[in-house]
């Protein structure tokens, strides 16, 4: 019987798996991440040579374009990042005005992480910006993964190609390497633990470990979510950034 | 009579002569001791420009901080500087003492990027340690403790901003954190140190201190002695070792401004091409002397002639010849160096304004040089002059005297 | 009255024959007093050899290790320079030297961009990451236009298409890197992707300038074309040319050469222009030093002049008795003086050009002075001088005219005298 259910799972998920394109994954991954809001904790934790250092932090996101990230950790109290469609906005509590990142800057390392200021508060959808090719299934920690391999379509972006896994079942990344131009090894993302709420599911354990300095890696965490939730009003301001 | 007396007169019969000869052994000297003067004048600034600006006479700094310095390590601090800066202060080898707080930041003007590099100082000490007030070109100083800040002309071009504007910089925390700051600039500033002019901003310790989260560290201390002199650099370094260790901070590491100063090189190079220039100068002072008492001594053929058949000997005139040189030799040595500090004694003061709106940052020289006296532009050039004349007159008198009475006389 | 005057002058020219026989006859005073102006001449010609020496080396050490003689670059990149834009490029490098090498000059393309050294724990003592600027240079030319290669201290220059780095001594040092150990270089593209290069170290430099042994790495001009995708762009193509005094090549025929190319040619002066005044105020140390040199040598000249006339007072005295005028026997001490001062700086410019050859032909090693101090700056251990034509010419002006002004002091004070006065004097 068992064996039954299994072959006929078999049967109803591989070939209709084998009819999704590389695009259908994507928007069903993004579906999952992309929330019309949310208010999310989390932690980050940076490894390097000089030891572990944690900050905490809450995100508000609206859609995919918008997003402030509000330290609470003792050291970065107040500090804020907005990034609103293409801009990104610093406030700091010590600073009257709020620096914006534009160009190559978006690109520098967020508080000497692994993570870019850009990775770290997404930007626009990943179809904008990148071809996408499947490229197979495989399975990753156990769990069935598409593979897919994202071409940049414009210089827009800091990483010309990147190959991410997600995962068949529940549509959530489990896995991500980007590369540079020379197709060396950039960056490896593991998803460590995913999170589901109000069905939807993405990734709430991340460990991001830059290849070439070799580091112990930063290793974000989702702590707790509220999808769906009504945000103050302006939220996403320049003004209401340097209340 | 005796040779002295003669000579003495022979001295002042022939005042005209007498004078000829003096003033040439005075230019020589005069110049000579200008000439060290302007270049003991250029080598103290480079070393007081590196002692004020860059490491202080021995620099005190975390030794992990020396070891990863190309990455900044700001989270490497010297602990509670105010209880160290008091305790260096009390010790008698020690005059100043400053605290520092480096902040390696960077402001965002548009799409660029502008590195600047921050220096938290305690003002009111600053005063003091590196004239903070002579380097202002306009405005005025930052208030201590307050948000106020005075950027080097360049960053301030940079950064288009003026006095009454704000300058927003970001910057890394000894917590490793990131944060930003914004400063009121109250003034501008130009350093004569090639690092410092072209990026720099000044606030006071105390908000460094907060925006970088030091928690009373900072990043390195400078200090210079009591004797403030090159020679007792070692000796400092090694007694502020043992300071540090008997107080149980074997953490911090101590080193000499020669090690660390990129304008000691330039002296010690410098030092080695004005020797050169001066070994010329030498050169040709002698010369001048030597020309002066070989004209001196030809003029006076007839006299020898005289001198010698009214039966004076050979070593008598020689000695006489010699006499008088070593006087005219000696008061011209002596109102040479004399004038010479005349000279100086206002310029050290005052000094040289070499006319250039910018120093050579270079090689962290200033834009004005006080010329200084030191024992090798007065006394070693007294000593040299009066012997080059002694020596100048030696051998023409030698020579005179040897002449024969009639070939003497018909010169 | 007229008539008589006129009759009784004595032309110039027998005053000039006189002056020439009076030197002749007082050889010895002659001989000291010309010694007196060439030993004048000589030095100060030879002190301005050795300071424009001493200036013009650190101009040659900027030309050869950063600026060139000249340079082609994108408009606004020289003054973005600092912030290594590689979206303000000289496009078709290769087509631009072509052209360049066509019409007899010597020049190299050069990338220069920004990225971050990566190195690892085993062979390096540690791992790290040191953001430094790169430059890609072309191995064959660049030995034409820099003298990089030359300041090679160990290993070899990165060779044209291999995937090769050198660095500077002091970064080696403070890294540990030895030749055949593996780095990365971490960039962007010139789109502004990221880029990773996996090189090795082929070779360690040691230029005069610190600032380049500690933040500059090379690697081969085709390796970064290929790794920043530059497609034959780079940000600068620098041009050598033959000038004798660095700094002084015109940069017109360069700039009429590329007028149908979006560049902008730049001179030495105008790569320079922040360190101007620099120079000027080292000419000022310079001219301050010349000028306390030049009154030496000028009270040498003028007491030996203004002894060797006072002796002759009592020969003033019996010319005027002789019934010679003034104004002759004035002419007739000028010529002398003049003389002699043409004798002493004749002697003196080749004394003084004999030295200049020495200055620059071996110049004054003070290589054993030095100690085990290590300048690290811009200068070698060789002073050389340089040849200062305007500096001899000067000299041997001013002395010849020096002595003749000189002479008349004293002359026309005798003249005021009576002329018993000057026959008693002995």
């Amino acid at each position: 019987m068992k064996q039954i259910i299994l072959v006929l799972a078999m049967m109803l998920t591989v070939p209709a798996a084998w009819a999704m394109t590389a695009q259908d994954i994507i928007e069903r991954m993004e579906e999952n991440q992309t929330h019309s809001t949310s208010i999310m904790e989390g932690r980050m934790v940076i490894s390097d040579r000089f030891g572990d250092r944690e900050s905490t932090y809450i995100a508000h996101t609206e859609g995919a374009g918008r997003f402030l990230v509000e330290f609470t950790s003792r050291y970065e109290e107040g500090q804020r990042i907005l990034r609103r469609d293409d801009s990104l906005y610093l406030y700091y509590p010590d600073a009257r005005e709020t620096i914006r990142l534009q160009g190559a800057a978006l690109r520098d390392s967020l508080l000497g992480s692994d993570v870019s200021y850009e990775d770290m508060t997404g930007g626009r959808g990943i179809l904008d910006d990148y071809d996408a090719k499947l490229l197979g299934e495989e399975s990753v920690g156990g769990a069935q993964a598409y593979m897919i391999e994202l071409n940049a379509k414009t210089a827009a972006v800091a990483y010309p190609k990147q190959i991410i896994w997600v995962d068949a079942e529940e549509f959530v990344m489990i896995k991500g390497e980007q590369y540079a131009r020379s197709g060396r090894l950039l960056k490896v993302t593991e998803v460590l633990e995913t999170m589901d709420v109000d069905g939807f599911r993405f990734p709430s354990r991340i460990r991001v470990t830059d290849q070439t300095r070799r580091s112990q890696g930063t290793l974000m965490v989702v702590e707790s979510a509220q999808i769906g939730v009504d945000l103050p009003a302006n939220i996403f301001s320049l003004e209401e950034l340097t209340w | 009579m005796k040779l002295s007396r003669i000579a003495l007169r022979n001295i002042f019969r022939n005042r005209r002569r007498s004078i000829l000869s003096i003033t040439a052994v005075t230019v020589a000297a005069m110049s000579i001791t200008l000439l060290f003067a302007l270049f003991e004048g250029i080598r103290d600034d480079i070393r007081i420009n590196a002692w004020m600006y860059e490491s202080g006479e021995v620099r005190i700094r975390n030794s992990e901080f020396d070891r990863y310095d190309y990455l900044n390590p700001v989270q490497y601090t010297v602990e509670d500087y105010r209880e160290l800066q008091d305790a260096l202060l009390k010790r008698e080898d020690v005059t100043m003492v400053s605290p520092r707080i480096n902040i390696a930041s960077a402001a965002f003007i548009g799409e660029r990027q502008i590195s600047a590099m921050g220096l938290g100082v305690d003002i009111e000490n600053e005063k003091q340690f590196m004239d903070l007030e002579s380097l202002l070109t306009a405005g005025r100083l930052p208030e201590p403790g307050s948000t106020e800040a005075v950027l080097a002309a360049r960053l301030a071009r940079d950064l288009g901003v003026d006095i009454g504007g704000t300058a927003t910089f970001l910057t890394q925390t000894r917590r490793r954190t990131s944060n930003a700051f914004t400063v009121d600039v109250v003034g501008i500033v130009r350093f004569p140190v090639a690092q410092l002019d072209y990026s720099t901003y000044v606030l006071p310790i105390e908000r460094a201190d907060r925006y970088l989260l030091m928690d009373g560290g900072a990043s390195e201390m400078l200090v210079i002695g009591a004797a403030a002199d090159t020679k007792q650099t070692t000796e400092l370094a090694a007694n502020l070792r043992g300071f540090l260790d008997q107080r149980g901070r074997e953490q911090l590491s101590v080193t000499p401004w020669t090690e660390i100063a990129p304008g000691y090189g330039y002296i010690e190079f410098a030092s080695i091409v004005y020797d050169i220039i001066a070994l010329f100068f030498f050169f040709l002072a002698s010369t001048v002397i030597i020309n002066t008492t070989m004209m001196t001594i030809h003029e006076r053929t007839k006299e020898i002639g005289t001198l010698s058949a009214l039966g004076m000997r050979g070593r008598e005139l020689v000695r006489l010849f010699f006499t008088e040189a070593a006087y005219l030799g000696f008061f011209g040595s002596l109102i040479g160096v004399c004038v010479g500090m005349v000279i100086v004694a206002p310029l050290s003061t005052f000094g040289i304004d070499l006319g250039t709106s910018i120093d050579i940052v270079d090689m962290g020289m200033s834009s004005v040089i006080y010329p200084q006296l030191n024992m090798r532009s007065t006394v070693g050039t007294f000593i040299f002059s009066f012997a080059v004349a002694l020596g100048a007159s030696y051998f023409p008198a030698r020579r005179a005297a040897r002449l024969k009475p009639v070939e003497a006389l018909r010169g | 009255m007229k008539t008589r005057r006129r009759a009784g002058r004595t032309p110039l020219k027998v005053f000039l024959i006189l002056a020439v026989k009076n030197m002749a006859r007082y050889r010895r005073r002659t001989l000291i007093t010309a010694s007196a102006i060439a030993c004048g001449v000589a030095v100060f010609a030879a002190v301005a050899s050795v300071m424009d020496g001493f200036s013009s080396e650190s101009d040659r050490n900027f030309i050869d290790y950063e600026t060139g003689s000249a340079r082609i670059v994108a408009p606004g990149y020289w003054e973005e320079r600092e912030q290594f834009p590689l979206d303000m490029v000289v496009e078709d490098s290769s087509e631009v030297i072509a052209q360049l090498e066509q019409e007899g000059w010597r020049a190299a393309g050069r990338t220069e961009f920004r990225g971050e050294l990566v190195i690892y724990y085993d062979p390096f003592p540690e791992d790290g990451n040191i953001p430094m600027a790169f430059a890609g240079v072309d191995p064959d030319r660049d030995p034409e236009v820099f003298r990089l290669k030359e300041s090679i201290e160990e290993g070899r220059f990165p060779a044209a298409g291999e995937d090769e780095l050198i660095i500077g001594r002091w970064l080696a040092d403070r890294i540990g890197a030895e030749i055949g150990y593996g780095v990365t270089i971490m960039t962007r593209t010139k789109d502004g992707y990221y880029q990773i290069m996996d090189l090795e170290i082929v070779g360690i430099f040691n230029t005069p300038n610190p600032h380049v042994n500690r933040n500059v790495g090379y690697l081969p001009l085709d390796t970064a074309d290929y790794y920043l995708e530059m497609e034959d762009a780079v940000t600068g193509v620098i041009i050598r040319g033959d000038e004798r005094v660095p700094g002084s090549l015109d940069p017109a025929p360069i700039a009429s050469l590329m007028e149908d190319r979006p560049v902008r040619v730049m001179s030495f002066s105008d790569m320079n222009k922040e360190f101007a005044e620099i120079m000027e105020m080292s000419e000022q140390i310079t001219s301050l030093i010349l000028m306390l040199l030049a009154v030496i040598a000028i009270v040498g000249i003028s007491n030996t002049m203004l002894m060797a006339v006072l002796e002759r007072e009592r020969e003033i005295g019996m010319l005027r008795a002789m019934g010679v005028r003034n104004r002759e026997i004035q002419w007739m001490f000028f010529f002398e003086a003049s003389g002699i001062g043409f004798i002493g700086a004749g002697i003196g410019v080749m004394l003084g050009s004999l030295l200049m050859w020495l200055l620059v032909t071996y110049g004054i090693d003070y290589g054993e002075m030095l100690g085990d101090i290590d300048l690290g700056y811009r200068f070698g251990e060789v002073l050389y001088g340089i040849w200062s034509f305007s500096a001899l010419i000067q000299a041997a002006i001013t002395a010849v005219i020096v002595s003749g002004v000189v002479s008349l002091i004293p002359v026309r004070r005798m003249l005021k005298k009576q002329v018993t006065d000057c026959l008693r004097h002995s």
